[in-house]
């Protein structure tokens, strides 16, 4: 791990090296300081000349591994646990484990509260250093099964316990586990979303387990997504442990966090969309927030813009990014700063062999994800044949897109659209729906590794490939080892097939098939 | 009055009155306690109710409390809006502000900028334009102030605004600006926005992020089981939107059967007021306190009944007793009185036959017959005062049914006179006669015997000093009419109600005449039952009585 840990660092520093030598040439720009790398790139470093035309602009950042591997900065996080009727049985007993297995996990300088939820909110265990674990231990043993299900009192009151330690330097997370229906207060997704949404201004990210096929996707997705958190579907109550166990590892691997993106746009090119996440678009500035960036995670931005015709031979910078995050390492702000260049030609040969295809690829993987979505909403209204449709469509553009870009990840997802414009009727449905919200949410909040990528610089960085999958969103799953890549894009494949289909795997036995699911390098 | 024949109903009267004395009290003691106990009642309900409503005033006091303190956070951070570059990392670091909007004193929009409006801004616009187009928050100030007060719907804003504008004294510039509280429905429910007067008349309006206040509002709440640990009967409070939908809520859970209105609710303070807060729960508390003053009361109730049931006890047995002892002295009396009458008839047949044997013996000894006369006056006065002796004690004619027979009044008249003529004599009186009922009519001539017998004896007793008696009769209408005027002393005023009822003599002076102080008594309830009636006439001198008797005509009535 340390070897490959420093491998990667040699990597960076080689490619930081390369950039400032090769900067012009490839429109692209890279830099780091402290625990975060920037590389911001163009889809078109050449442009056709005298043309109005749009292309995408990536801002991705990646979490660097801090030097020392038990060095990380201490947590704060509430569990809010869903102690409705329906979870009697199994379920309480496994959340109970989960719960208790984070009391093991944490140091005793971190901080854990226990909210559970039903008719009212019960704070079990209140936001405190986890310096007396057997206390936490025998409260979180107390809880019991019944009632119904208060779930955004839950989370207001999750939050409220993280705030208590606000303004130190850790990490917040809230994490809420729901089997059902919100019956209680506001049940609407854009409501739990609005509230991620604030949540997200305060750096507390919420993660939503969702356990069984009855709980609300929508409502848990949107309140992860919006706050920056990840959503995970379990469908056996078994897989809760050892789920919580890998979000454990998201939290505790946090480098940085209060990211916020700008991106200045240069006067004459208009910003038309970002893809795939919330940003706010003042006349020519770009803003963004993410929450919390893991040790080897990598983030990205995708940004539309439209260039007006401009001459031949024209080099003309089109946007500059400046990244502030807090490096929870040194509790200092950070500052990164990166430009994207492109250059106006008539040679049409150029022009094609100078497209960058990764960022192509993940446009491309973007804008399909859109129509995916667009595709759930239909089939929600009842418009299953025009759900099938678009994802038919979607099916091919994605197979021309894969074949003229020859990846193997939108190949994926080429089927991914085909198991599910299969599956939009009938018994599967409900979980159908579940994992195509997840693998939406997968591609829009956690960067796609698009393995076997050489970059840039010229330097291949399989090694650093985890594949994607907010579902999963865990480093730990095949940590450090080469995962073969067409194993990758089988689990997900697998997860649509028949109903018995395990969605999570313990890291042991999935191995080899789970990095599809999981953006995490070492 | 006749007192033998009325003892069973009297002693039945006094165990009724007994019962009475008894019941009464009893009754009003249990109503009283009655009473007592359903005030109490009502005082604890509504003690109860107090307290709960108490406990939301406590509750909505906090929840008011965190817009306090959410509106001074906003007082000190939105200051200049105007500064779009501040303003905009205020909107997107601030967790609470979903967009913030400044307008001029022309209600003209001018932040955030119109042409560059990012999504959430034109969202957040849409959101708003409502109350922008009514202009509720433009400053135009004779105007704004009507509709503000509408807007902000809360009596205490005004007090509100002076207070914390001495707490942030400090903020020089905040002192001569009005700030406030609107909300409206959109959406999904209540929106709240908070607006600002600022320098040059713009005003800035904060909107904040609903999800995210109710989100606080529900952290300042306590936890599900704290309500339940402060209350013996499971009990729950409810946070209730305008819609009635439940935000939040904590405590037990209700037993099954509780009522399903809330026991008590309250509307929340200003900004939130169309929201509640219900206390669901048992109506009525815990009922220690009442059952022991029931048992109380009732143990009172009891201890006092029994006292007064014996009292009443012992009180009808004296009375039984002491009742019993008169019957026994009355009938006594009667028995001996009767035994009177045979040797007092046999005293007057013989001194009858002695007047008989004189006449024929010596005619002329004067001295003898007188003395023979008072033997046979005397006798026939106490045949007379054991007549009267009898019929009160109605052993006599009176009960028993009239023996009507045809006669005269005048006669029965001038045959009683006759026996009273040498007592009447012997005092002084002289008997004046104005007779004018001789026609036959039918009557009991004992009873009417009786009755003039005790009128004259009367004038005999009392107006001797008068010198005359005057009688007279009428007959009109099958009625007989008998006035017997003396000239004595008179009765006085204040007596003359009285001298009708028994034992009662107008004078117990020890000089004055003896008497049974029966005579009127028997006399009137004679002429009652004799169809007529005797009264006391008021006359100048001395008294008058007149006996009224019904007398039908004896040709007339069939005999």
């Amino acid at each position: 791990m340390a070897a490959i840990h420093r491998h990667f660092v040699t990597l960076v520093v080689t490619l930081v090296v390369a950039v400032a030598f090769d900067a012009c040439v490839l429109a692209q720009d890279r830099s780091s300081a402290g625990q975060v790398v920037v590389d911001m790139a163009v889809a078109n470093p050449q442009m056709l000349a005298d043309e109005k035309q749009t292309t995408f602009v990536k801002v991705e950042l990646q979490g660097l591994e801090p030097r020392e591997k038990d060095d990380r900065p201490p947590v704060n996080v509430a569990l809010v646990i869903d102690r409705s009727g329906s979870m009697q049985g199994n379920k309480m007993e496994q959340a109970k484990l989960a719960a208790i297995a984070a009391v093991d996990r944490l140091r005793a300088d971190d901080i854990l509260s226990v909210v559970a939820y039903h008719d009212g909110v019960q704070t079990v265990l209140p936001a405190m250093k986890l310096s007396e674990k057997d206390t936490a231990r025998t409260s979180i043993r107390t809880m019991q099964a019944s009632g119904s299900t208060a779930l955004f009192a839950g989370v207001s009151k999750g939050a409220a316990e993280v705030r208590k330690f606000r303004g130190e330097n850790r990490i917040s997370r809230v994490i809420l586990l729901s089997d059902g229906r919100a019956n209680i207060g506001p049940d609407s997704a854009s409501e739990l979303g609005e509230l991620g949404a604030s949540l997200l201004k305060e750096n507390i990210a919420v993660t939503t387990l969702g356990l069984g096929l009855d709980y609300n996707e929508d409502l848990m997705m949107n309140l992860a997504m919006r706050s920056n958190g990840i959503h995970l579907f379990i469908e056996d109550a078994e897989d809760l442990v050892t789920t919580f166990h890998h979000e454990l590892d998201n939290v505790l691997s946090v480098v940085a966090q209060e990211i916020s993106i700008q991106v200045q746009v240069h006067e004459g090119i208009r910003p038309v969309r970002v893809l795939g996440r919330e940003a706010d678009i003042h006349g020519q500035q770009i803003s963004m927030r993410l929450n919390q960036l893991y040790a080897s995670q990598e983030r990205f931005v995708l940004i539309e813009l439209e260039v007006p015709p401009t001459a031949s031979g024209t080099k003309r910078e089109i946007a500059e990014g400046t990244i502030r995050y807090v490096n929870m390492l040194t509790g200092s702000v950070d500052t990164l700063s990166g430009s994207v260049s492109v250059t106006f030609t008539n040679d049409t040969a150029r022009l094609k062999e100078s497209k960058n295809r990764e960022v192509e690829e993940k446009a491309t993987l973007l804008v399909a994800n859109e129509r995916n979505r667009r595709a759930t909403f239909l089939r929600d209204q009842g418009k299953i044949d025009e759900a099938r449709q678009l994802l038919e469509s979607n099916y091919v553009f994605l197979r021309q897109r894969a074949q003229q870009l020859n990846s193997p990840l939108l190949r994926q997802q080429t089927i991914l659209n085909q198991q599910q414009a299969e599956n939009l009727d009938g018994a599967n449905w409900q979980k159908t729906r579940k994992l195509m919200l997840r693998d939406n949410a997968a591609v829009e909040l956690q960067s796609p590794g698009f393995g076997g990528y050489e970059d840039g610089a010229g330097v291949r960085r399989d090694e650093d490939f985890r594949g994607y999958g907010g579902g999963y969103g865990d480093r730990s799953f095949g940590s450090g080892e080469h995962v073969d890549e067409n194993k990758r894009i089988h689990l997900d494949v697998d997860a649509y097939g028949t109903s018995d289909t395990q969605i999570i795997k313990t890291p042991h036995e999935t191995k080899s098939k789970v990095g599809t699911a999981a953006p995490a390098k070492k | 009055m006749p007192v033998l024949r009325g003892q069973e109903s009297v002693s039945r009267k006094f165990t009724l009155i007994l019962i009475l004395l008894v019941a009464l009290p009893v009754f009003a003691l249990v109503a009283l306690g009655w009473r007592l106990v359903q005030a109490e009642q009502a005082r604890t309900q509504q003690q109860f109710e107090d307290l709960l409503q108490a406990n939301l005033v406590e509750i909505d006091r906090d929840i008011s409390e965190y817009f306090d303190r959410l509106e001074n956070r906003l007082l000190e951070s939105v200051l200049e809006p105007r500064d779009i570059e501040s303003t905009r990392a205020l909107v997107q670091s601030d967790p609470l502000i979903d967009q913030l909007i400044v307008l001029d004193s022309e209600g003209r929009i001018v932040y955030p900028n119109i042409d560059t409006l990012s999504s959430q801004e034109s969202r957040f616009l849409l959101k708003v334009e409502p109350i922008l187009t009514d202009g509720a928050l433009l400053p135009e100030p004779a105007a704004s102030n009507a509709v503000l007060q509408i807007a902000t719907p809360s009596p205490q804003q005004p007090s509100q605004v002076s207070e914390r504008s001495g707490d942030l004294a400090n903020l020089a510039t905040v002192d001569s600006y009005e700030y406030g509280w609107y909300t409206w429905y959109w959406g999904t429910g209540i929106q709240l926005i908070h607006w600002r007067r600022l320098a040059r008349g713009d005003t800035a309006i904060v909107g904040i992020l609903r999800p995210r206040w109710m989100a606080d509002v529900i952290a300042e709440l306590p936890d599900s089981d704290s309500a339940a640990d402060t209350r013996s009967a499971p009990s729950q409070i409810r946070l209730v939107d305008s819609d009635g939908d439940v935000v939040y809520l904590w405590g037990a859970k209700p037993n099954i059967g509780v009522s399903t209105s809330p026991v008590t609710s309250l509307h929340l303070s200003s900004p939130l007021r169309p929201w509640q807060l219900q206390h669901f729960g048992p109506v009525r508390p815990i009922e220690i306190g009442t059952a022991a003053t029931r048992f109380n009361l009732l143990a009172a109730g009891a201890l006092l009944s029994l006292g007064l049931l014996g009292l009443a006890t012992y009180l009808g047995r004296e009375i039984g007793r002491q009742t019993r002892e008169a019957q026994e002295r009355v009938s006594f009396v009667n028995q001996v009185s009767h035994e009177l009458k045979t040797p007092l008839t046999n005293i007057r047949m013989y001194a009858d036959l002695v007047a008989q044997d004189l006449e024929r013996i010596d005619p002329d000894d004067e001295r003898a017959m007188s003395h023979v006369a008072v033997i046979t006056s005397e006798s026939s006065r106490l045949s007379r005062l054991i007549n009267n002796v009898l019929t009160f004690a109605g052993r006599n004619r009176v009960n028993s049914k009239q023996r009507t027979q045809p006669g005269c009044v005048d006669e029965v008249i001038q045959c009683v006179l006759a026996q009273f003529r040498p007592s009447l004599e012997n005092v002084g009186i002289r008997v004046v006669l104005d007779l004018d009922a001789a026609q036959q009519v039918l009557l009991d001539i004992d009873a009417v015997e009786q009755m003039l017998g005790n009128l004259i004896s009367n004038a005999e007793k009392y107006a001797a000093q008068g010198g005359h008696l005057r009688l007279r009769s009428r007959f009109q209408h099958g009625m007989t009419v008998v006035d017997v005027a003396d000239a004595g002393p008179g009765v006085p005023n204040h007596f003359a109600k009285h001298i009708f009822k028994p034992f009662e003599r107008a004078s117990d002076h020890i000089r004055a005449a003896t008497g049974t102080g029966i005579g009127l008594t028997i006399t009137r309830s004679l002429a009652r039952k004799h169809g007529g009636d005797l009264e006391l006439l008021e006359s100048a001198i001395g008294a008058t009585f007149r006996l009224t008797l019904r007398t039908p005509r004896s040709e007339s009535a069939p005999t």
